[in-house]
């Protein structure tokens, strides 16, 4: 029988707040033992009698993601304690949003294939992170409660991702999201974004929902990938066996490239939810609505594009299918450019003067990215675009124009300058041009052997020299014909 | 000087104002007092040591100022071991202090110690505290009620001047009536329930114990303060409680139902009875309308009351793990978290405290949290909409504080039913947010304190005192220092 997965994601995200969800710490995100509870209060670490407050300005950053993604925003919400025990969970609860998430359902596009799709989400609620735990050697385990109520985002969406990799593409588009809203730094090896796929199989054709399994600590692209393959393909085994799926949480074993069970869920966990009677209900206000509303428009991606301004919603999907239909980026290149907000605005103002858009391209891909990555840039769109013209013009050799570049870049000083500057501008004279291919037939004896054999292509060599020793301002058909002219070709 | 100790709070004040004596001086004589009759009442789980520095805060008009006050082990202090009564806290030190320590600290108060009460605040008595049970200052044999028994106790047995309480399902008003003092619930919210270590945080108020109701007025304008660390905080900013205590006008004509359901003679001992419609009589005489009025549902207050607390309960007492602070701490990593869990959690809580948390574990679970939990709130739904109702043709209800005058100790210990029964007249203000007094109603036959219960709708707390200034001064049964306390001051040297 042939099988299709059914696959809904999890999303847990840091929102990016200053201060915690339910007290007045630090967010910081840690990563060393030594730095271990720096960051905590009574309230973090659930001491008697303290209370929770929350923090608005999480309630602000879920909203923008509310309207990213045109999902219901609740003006009424109401928190609940999720109740169970584990180290890292300093109440015995969690405080979250259970019977009215913040945002309910919504949609996200994404590419996938190159094709446009869109995912439907179930809710996305607030909700506070746990301690995180250091495991030692000897079995036992240390916490670190500067992460303990840290505001998260939980974003689930409905079981309608039917390949590993459509999975994969919307939740790298998730990210995307989160990342141009400003609403999570959205880093999967921080911990900041994670991501718990649920995943069943079914015969192809069927609308049936099977048994799900749940894969937990899957910490990059790749290896979610990697999982939900194993898990389909182990799943699609069972069937095929005429056995049956199990409920379970899963982790994945990436030395043995499967799916292992972490622990068999009992029918329900019973979690025994009731309202948080130390929170009132989280109303929200026109005003609210208006703040959320303007951060949103702020994270906007507005471009100039034949004399008309293209809006795109914030994340990628938008941005890559603009580019794929209108340039000839090449998507790898597009990809770079989303992930690097200066390089492609500093392509979009360049091509804003002068158009050639390609070439702009190549010059912030190519000289512009790798210089920056060493040195501190100076070069304005302006600068680019007249180096384009210039080459375009033949006023300046390739070898020239990077110098030309080079110089824009560290000094920001105008293109125009530049030139003046490497004396670019100035011409060989006739006698100079003489001189000089004169000193390069006699500098290659074994060259001009060569061409006085009958090899004639050769005298290119002897051009390249000359060239070089004119730093490129000799004109090239100038310099051959002299050059030939003295070796009597 | 020792007849200084019988004096209230605003009688003190009055005294330093013109000094005729320095509030230090009279917190020294106040600590000798408190120490000297301790053994026998045993109000205090943590006395205030010697050499207390003074604190620096000026008088400030119409708050508490240089006066003796005694905290419940359930508000945290910086000062004191905070214990909750419990063995799971044996030895805690918390890292802050209560918003309502804090503020009688700030205005210049001393503290004489930290009160024994039951465990958690669970309990009617002051028996199911880990450590010892308190005495009644009337009656050495009886229970002072609880859970605030220490509190009560140490007010009545002239150990303090005020106390703070707490107050979930009567755990102020209860052991007030039962040690003859005045215990005050407020509106929730009105006092920030920061520090307050929860029990049922809805129902969770803190509340205040002290000899007349001047002291509760003047508790008030100190700690009855908006509190950014409580969300669920809704006290006015500018409130006066003192001025509106003694806004006569508020109260003039105003007409007070009794509820017929809790003067039932099958509910309520014949000489709770007795005090109750002298209490009436004393109403009318002073100017009051009375209405006899029908609560429906009384046999589903306790019911209702039981379900939502311990629910409340098991939520709240799962943070006491050992793995932080408190018992069990630092862990001992031999174990493995199951061991931990039982090594700390199954000695470290005493019996009322487990049965609680596992009938509040199971009201909540799947499959019957619909039964309970979700019928208990729509229960609780509905009896605060019938007192609303009654608050439409009436302006305050009366009610007994108790059942009975105080039980002897070790009478209902065996039988958490009875013990819970106690609670039939407090538990409808914590259910309905709403601020109840208890006050002095006479004593009984047998010499014991008789207490007489207001409540007042939502946020009427300042025209509840006003009734309550009203009530003390007509009725003429206004605290008196207990035989046995006498008997003891009379033997102090001062």
């Amino acid at each position: 029988m042939e099988y299709e997965a059914v696959i809904a994601l999890e999303i847990h995200a840091h929102l990016k707040t200053a201060r915690k969800q339910y007290c007045d710490c630090p967010v910081v995100n840690t990563r060393e033992l030594a730095d271990a509870n720096r960051y905590v209060c009574p309230v973090c670490l659930g001491h008697p009698g303290v209370l929770p407050v929350l923090n608005r300005e999480s309630v602000l950053l879920a909203m923008m993601l509310g309207i990213r993604l045109k999902a219901g925003t609740a003006r009424h919400s109401i928190f609940a304690r999720k109740h169970y025990f584990y180290p890292d969970l300093p109440k015995g609860y969690q405080i979250t949003q259970y019977q009215t998430p913040l945002n309910e359902g919504g949609e996200l596009e994404f590419l996938a294939d190159g094709e446009m799709r869109t995912a439907q989400l179930e809710r996305a609620h607030l909700e506070e992170d746990t301690a995180k735990i250091f495991y030692q050697d000897d079995g036992s385990i240390l916490l670190d409660y500067n992460r303990a109520g840290v505001p998260l985002l939980e974003i689930v969406t409905k079981p309608v991702f039917r390949s590993a990799a459509e999975a994969v593409a919307y939740a790298e588009e998730l990210r995307q999201v989160l990342r141009k809203l400003g609403v999570s730094d959205a880093n999967m090896e921080e911990g900041s974004f994670r991501c718990e796929p649920n995943i069943s199989v079914r015969p192809v054709g069927s609308d049936e929902l099977r048994t799900k399994c749940e894969i937990k600590n899957l910490n990059s692209f790749a290896v979610i990938r990697k999982a939900l393959k194993a898990e389909i393909a182990r799943q699609i085994a069972l069937y095929d066996a005429g056995k049956e799926v199990q409920h379970c949480t899963l982790r994945w074993d990436e030395e043995n490239a499967r799916t292992v069970p972490m622990r068999i869920k009992e029918t329900q966990a019973d979690y025994r939810y009731f309202d948080e009677p130390d929170l009132p209900p989280l109303v929200l206000t026109d005003d609210d609505f208006a703040e959320a509303r303007k951060r949103y428009e702020n994270a906007v991606f507005a471009l100039q594009w034949d004399g008309e301004e293209h809006q795109f919603a914030p994340g990628s999907a938008q941005l890559t299918r603009f580019f794929l239909d209108n340039t000839d980026l090449r998507e790898n290149e597009v990809a770079v450019l989303l992930e690097d907000e200066d390089a492609l605005r500093l392509l979009l103002a360049s091509n804003e003067i002068g158009g050639a858009f390609r070439e702009c391209a190549n010059w912030v891909l190519m000289e512009y990215r790798p210089r920056r990555a060493q040195a501190k840039s100076s070069i304005m769109p302006q600068h680019i675009a007249d180096i384009v013209a210039l080459r375009k013009e033949a006023k300046l050799n390739s070898t020239q124009a990077r110098e030309v570049f080079e110089l824009c870049f560290e000094r920001g000083i105008s293109a125009a300058e530049a030139v003046s500057q490497l004396g670019f501008d100035q011409a060989v004279s006739e006698s100079d041009l003489q001189d000089i291919c004169a000193q390069v037939i006699a500098d290659n004896e074994k060259i001009v052997a060569d061409i006085r054999r009958g090899k004639e292509q050769a005298v290119r060599a002897l051009l390249g020299q000359v060239m070089k020793l004119t730093r490129g301002k000799a004109k090239p058909d100038e310099a051959l014909a002299e050059l030939k002219r003295q070796l009597g070709m | 000087m020792k007849e200084l100790l019988t004096l209230t709070a605003h009688e003190l004040m009055a005294k330093f104002a013109a000094g005729k004596v320095a509030p230090e001086e009279f917190y020294a004589l106040q600590m000798r007092f408190a120490r000297h009759i301790e053994p026998k009442v045993r109000s205090f789980l943590k006395l205030a040591e010697d050499g207390v520095s003074p604190p620096s805060a000026a008088a400030r008009d119409g708050a508490l100022w240089g006066v003796p006050v005694s905290i419940k082990d359930l508000l945290t202090t910086t000062d004191f071991p905070t214990t909750a009564g419990s063995r799971i806290l044996e030895g805690y030190a918390p890292p802050y202090d209560a918003t309502a320590v804090r503020l009688l600290r700030d205005a210049g108060n001393y503290f004489t110690g930290k009160t024994n009460l039951d465990e958690f605040g669970m309990g009617s008595s002051t028996e199911n505290s880990a450590y010892f049970p308190t005495h009644n200052p009337w009656d050495l044999a009886r229970v002072p009620g609880g859970s605030s028994g220490g509190s009560a106790a140490s007010v009545a047995a002239l150990q303090s001047v005020v106390s703070l309480g707490t107050d979930t399902g009567g755990s102020v008003r209860q052991p007030a009536g039962f040690c003859g003092v005045v215990g005050f619930l407020p509106t929730y919210g009105y006092v920030s329930r920061n520090g307050l270590i929860a029990f049922a945080s809805s129902l969770d108020h803190v509340g205040m114990l002290a000899r007349d109701v001047t002291d509760i007025a003047l508790m008030m304008n100190t700690i009855g303060r908006p509190d950014a660390l409580d969300a669920t905080s809704q006290a006015p900013a500018d409130a006066n409680y003192l001025a509106e205590m003694n806004d006569r006008e508020s109260v003039a004509n105003c007409t007070v139902g009794v509820i017929n359901q809790l003067m039932d003679p099958k509910l309520m001992s014949e000489e709770v009875l007795v005090a109750c419609e002298v209490a009436i009589r004393v109403l009318e005489n002073a100017g009051c309308g009375v209405k006899r009025v029908d609560l429906a549902g009384v046999e589903r207050l306790l019911p209702c009351y039981y379900i939502l607390c311990p629910a409340e309960a098991s939520s709240n007492l799962a943070r006491y793990d050992g793995i932080r602070y408190g018992a069990g701490f630092p862990a001992d990593i031999s174990r493995t978290l199951q061991q931990h869990y039982r090594a700390v959690r199954s000695p470290g809580f005493g019996e009322e405290v487990r049965r609680r948390i596992l009938l509040g574990t199971y009201v909540l679970s799947a499959g019957y949290a619909e039964a309970y939990y979700n019928q208990a709130r729509r229960v609780q739904h509905a009896i605060t909409e019938g007192i609303s109702e009654m608050f439409e043709d009436v302006d305050f209800l009366f009610l007994p504080t108790s059942p009975t005058t105080a039980f002897g100790l070790g009478e209902r210990i065996d039988d958490p039913v009875k013990m819970y029964a106690a609670d039939i007249c407090t538990v409808t203000a914590n259910l309905t947010s709403m601020p109840a007094i208890s006050l002095p109603g006479g004593l009984s036959a047998e010499g014991m304190p008789v207490g007489i219960q207001f409540i007042a709708p939502q946020k009427h707390d300042g025209r509840l005192l006003a009734l309550a200034r009203l009530y003390e001064e007509h009725a003429g049964t206004g605290y008196s220092v207990p035989p046995p306390v006498a008997e003891e001051l009379a033997g102090f040297e001062g």
